[in-house]
């Protein structure tokens, strides 16, 4: 095994079931984080990137209504075959997490500060004044001004983006070698986001951890990360660094994705996607894409493309790439 | 200027105070001060645009137009009327109107009731008649890319992303004049990003709608708005025409938020302005200049008196002793 | 409902429950039908007799038949329950969901009177109305849904001022929906899952409250069987003979154990999040 490997995440599936159907959330994904890398992982509204990060988490389980299966190895361990008390330990210890929605993680009648300072009491046993003032510092460093005052208040008394920001700092408190953002910055405007994006940085220099950044800004994307992954109907379709990705994208979704952004100055209408997402439960056989493709053909139709090797570290899951790379 | 001439909707002198902390006798004595002294208008059928830094009172501002809260002092005009004056009846009618698109879709929506309810209970409150309502409610939801067999789940089964255009159908569905969208694409992947601010754009020029746009994004205020505010501390720093705050920004505030912005192009180099110094506490506020602080062109006078909000060009609004001096 | 029911019906331990508080209301209601003896007629031959085929869980000191007792005095706990629970369960949700929505002098009434009647112990409080209604089954009903009221005040008012700052109210509010509406809409079925756990324990504690004032002569007749004076009564022959506690006390552990557990399942089938969960 490499010792570069922090996360290594094969063939995962996250299904919600219900009577009627199943929502296959997540469909055999599959992917590596090195340690000190930042990995981005971008994606169509609803394709599946948060319940990824729960299935990893397993804040989503094996039960009535939820399917998972596959394996996930953080720092040569499976997580999906751990128990919930041993989750429990790793959670908020060495990965930490930034939910997309952060009123999930915090409670509306404990005080920003005492919640903040409930991490490193519950895992390094810090004493209940130290755990204080590393909450504090917490709070200073994601730019809270007045961090005193704030650490006394409540979640419906910060902003957007302070409720976004507490949350960050709670997700860095216990020092994680591993770091799940899903969202982190977008209450945050532009000067605030910079500060938080160079704190993620920091510790990914200073700590040498991981980080899987879940975004919709391909300007965060371009800004930090080193590799990305495109996501599309919760499979990954598109893979590759940075500068490759947005030089030489090759799946039609991801030119689709890149071609959508709006850019200052230029007041031409957006061009969204045309067609529809798909319905997560009705998937037809073939290229999940090929309703919308511009470029679909027959065997689109029938043939699932797997994802394909095009360039050194660049994979795509598209028939048109692949031919491309054969008739060389 | 047209002495009849009457904007849409008009503020003077808005503030609102938010207590934090007590003396002894159980008095208020401390406050943040979320809105300090705003002035401005909109026309029917303009976009005003909204940017600053987290927590720097946009949220407030919003809520404090459609009469969500009610303000420490100040007054605002909505379509002739002072909403500040109006009855409990004629409020309520008037609501009809006056719509919030809120920040934070999960928290928006109550989590055991379906999102086929939620989506209602506006109509509803209204008289509007069961059919009527689902006509409306069909032709929103489909608009925003929620399939309609997705109607009956909770809110917790839904993805960020889906949860927020759920908000954007609920807020729309009473057709309002004015909606204030408090960071409405904030969690949409670029191509659903820009079928939704197509969809707000062609109902503006169907229906006429006045937006209040609130956004961290300055490529999609760019794309949204006509006339854009900078907010800082509490206060309106410099206000115009979108291609003037673009083009010639004047407020050093205005300029490091614009040199901020993360281009989606990998390895590009660019001259941030990074801001120094901690974000100031709005219960402590500098004296004097509030940016003053943090400004690279600070200088004596700023310490010492509040910059007047002055017309430095026609339409151009700022608030800075240096801009202003330099002018002179 | 039939999806709440649905949801409920994978919860074992809940559906057992349930199970025995509906055959504990037909034990109830067809007492007279099912009780193998009299519960008042004494013999003095049969005093103190252990479980046997004639009295399957024994006699007590005046000869009464255990078994049928406790049958009679499902009757009373029942009524004792539900009527004073009620009381206390309607009585202060309403001032609570008041004093919590409206704020301001309102709330500081509210929540002073609730404070008093909380300051004092739940029995002495009991006794002190009991004294002043003087004894019967109607005013010990009336005594402790008095005494059981401050509390629910006090869970509605704390679980509404909990959501009264959420900003799906607000949401609500400003999309034009009424303020009386918002609370039936989505203050109630909100704070409803705090209220219900305490519905439960309350149902326990009304039952030994029964017990503890009965046995105090303030409560229904010493001969009345109720489960309660049972207990109470047996305890000075409990060491002799340990029948007559055991039986009494089964019914009444049994009783609460199924109401609660009644709660709990209820309270995870109403909240969407858990109730997805197993
Ligand atoms: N508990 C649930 N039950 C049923 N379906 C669910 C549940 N949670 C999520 N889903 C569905 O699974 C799909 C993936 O959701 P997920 O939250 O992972 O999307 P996402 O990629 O994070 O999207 P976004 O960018 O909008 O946050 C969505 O279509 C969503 O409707
Ligand atoms: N209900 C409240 N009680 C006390 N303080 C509040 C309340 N609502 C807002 N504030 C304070 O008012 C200030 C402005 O908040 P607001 O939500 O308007 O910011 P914002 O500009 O929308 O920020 P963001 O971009 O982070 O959402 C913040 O300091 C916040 O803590
Ligand atoms: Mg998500
Ligand atoms: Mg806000």
């Amino acid at each position: 095994m490499n010792d570069d490997l922090l996360l290594d995440v094969r063939h995962l599936k996250a299904y919600f079931r219900s009577k009627q159907r199943t929502v296959k959330a997540v469909d055999d994904l599959s992917f590596t984080l090195k340690k000190g890398e930042i990995l981005g992982l971008v994606g169509e509204s609803g394709c599946g990137k948060s319940t990824t990060t729960k299935a990893l988490l397993r804040l989503i389980g094996n039960q009535r209504k939820e399917y998972l299966e596959g394996e996930a190895f953080f720092e040569g361990e499976d997580l999906i075959k751990k128990s919930d008390k041993q989750m429990q330990k790793i959670r908020g210890n060495k990965i930490g997490f930034i939910a997309q929605n952060p009123m999930s993680s915090l409670n509306p009648v404990f005080t920003i500060g005492n919640q903040i300072a409930e991490v490193p009491q519950m895992h390094q046993r810090a004493a209940k004044n130290k755990a204080w003032s590393i909450a504090l510092k917490m709070l200073q460093k994601v730019g809270i001004s007045d961090h005193e005052t704030r650490a006394k208040q409540y979640a419906h008394q910060f902003s957007g983006g302070m409720k976004q920001r507490a949350v960050i700092a709670m997700a860095l408190a216990g020092n994680p070698s591993l770091l799940i953002a899903d969202e982190p910055t977008t209450a945050l405007d532009v000067t605030i986001q910079a500060q938080i994006l160079d704190l993620m940085v920091k510790l990914r220099d200073e700590t040498q951890a991981g980080v899987l950044l879940i975004t919709h800004d391909l300007g965060v994307v371009a800004e930090v990360c080193d590799r990305v992954a495109v996501m599309y109907a919760g499979k990954i379709v598109e893979q590759a660094p940075v500068d490759e990705l947005f030089h030489h994208p090759q799946h039609p979704y991801t030119k689709g994705l890149l071609a959508s952004m709006p850019k200052i100055g230029s007041r031409k209408k957006l061009i969204p996607i045309s067609g529809h997402p798909p319905n997560l439960y009705e998937m037809q056989g073939g290229c999940l894409f090929q309703e919308r493709c511009p470029f679909a053909f027959d065997r689109c139709k029938n043939v699932e493309p797997p994802l394909h090797k095009i360039a050194e570290n660049h994979q795509s899951a598209c028939h048109l790439s692949s031919e491309r790379m054969n008739s060389f | 200027m047209n002495r009849d001439y009457k904007p849409f909707i008009r503020v003077d002198h808005l503030k609102k105070y938010f207590p934090v902390a007590k003396n002894w006798r159980g008095k208020n004595s401390q406050y943040v001060k979320a809105v300090d002294d705003v002035s401005f208008s909109i026309d029917k059928g303009e976009t005003l645009g909204l940017v600053g830094e987290s927590g720097c009172g946009k949220s407030t501002t919003g809520r404090l137009l459609l009469h969500l809260l009610t303000p420490t002092s100040g007054s605002l005009f909505f379509d002739g009327q002072d909403l500040t004056q109006l009855s409990k009846q004629a409020l309520w009618q008037k609501r009809r109107e006056m719509q919030f698109i809120f920040q934070d879709p999960y928290a928006a929506l109550n989590p055991r009731m379906t999102i086929q309810d939620s989506l209602h209970e506006p109509l509803k409150a209204y008289g509007e008649d069961k059919r009527t309502r689902s006509e409306t409610i069909k032709t929103l939801i489909d608009a925003v890319g929620i399939p309609s067999q997705y109607l009956n789940r909770y809110p917790h089964e839904f993805s960020g992303g889906q949860l927020q255009r759920i908000g954007i159908a609920r807020s729309l569905a009473l057709k309002p004049k004015f909606v204030v969208a408090d960071e409405p694409v904030a969690a949409l992947d670029m191509s659903i990003q820009a079928q939704i601010l197509n969809l707000m754009k062609e109902l503006q020029h169907a229906f006429n709608y006045t937006y209040l746009f609130i956004s961290h994004d300055l490529s999609v205020i760019d794309y949204m708005s006509d006339r854009i505010g900078v907010m800082y501390l509490g206060k309106m720093v410099e206000l115009t025409d979108r291609d003037a705050l673009y083009q010639e920004p004047l407020h050093p505030y205005t300029q490091a938020l614009l040199s901020a912005i993360p281009i989606a192009e990998p390895q590009r180099s660019k001259n941030k302005i990074m801001l120094k110094g901690e974000i100031p506490s709005p219960v402590h506020p500098p004296s004097g200049c509030h940016f003053r602080t943090r400004c690279p062109f600070a200088k004596a006078i700023c310490a010492e008196k509040e910059p007047e909000w002055v017309e430095m060009k026609k339409g151009h609004y700022v608030a800075c002793h240096v801009v202003q001096e330099a002018h002179q | 409902m039939l999806k709440v029911w649905n949801r409920y019906r994978h919860n074992l331990l809940a559906v057992s429950g349930l199970a025995f508080i509906l055959l504990l209301i037909v034990i109830a209601i067809f007492a007279r039908q099912i009780a193998p003896h009299n519960p008042y007629t004494m013999s003095t031959a049969a005093r103190l007799t252990g479980p046997s085929s004639s009295h399957w869980f024994g006699t007590d000191q005046f000869g009464r038949d255990i078994l049928s007792r406790i049958i009679y005095g499902s009757r009373i706990s029942l009524q004792v329950g539900i009527i004073a629970v009620g009381f206390s369960f309607i009585v202060g949700t309403v001032m609570g969901v008041i004093a919590g929505y409206s704020g301001g002098w309102v709330d500081s009434l509210i929540s002073r009177i609730t404070d008093v009647l909380f300051a004092l112990p739940d029995i002495l409080l009991a006794l002190v109305i009991m004294a002043i209604l003087g004894p019967s089954l109607n005013n010990l009903m009336l005594a402790i849904g008095i005494v059981y009221t401050p509390i629910f005040s006090r869970i509605a008012r704390g679980a509404v001022l909990n959501i009264r700052d959420s900003l799906y109210i607000e949401a609500a509010y400003s999309m034009g929906v009424k303020k009386i509406k918002i609370l039936w809409h989505h203050i109630l079925p909100n704070i409803l899952s705090p209220l219900i756990v305490q519905v439960t324990l309350s149902f326990a504690f009304a039952i030994l409250s029964e017990a503890a004032l009965s046995f105090l002569g303030l409560g229904v007749s010493p001969d009345t069987p109720s489960w309660g004076i049972m207990l109470s009564s047996a305890k000075d022959w409990m060491e002799l003979s340990w029948w007559t506690a055991v039986f009494p006390g089964i019914a009444i552990t049994l009783a609460v154990f199924s109401f609660n557990s009644v709660g709990d399942g209820l309270r995870d089938v109403l909240d969407p999040r858990t109730g997805t969960g197993n």
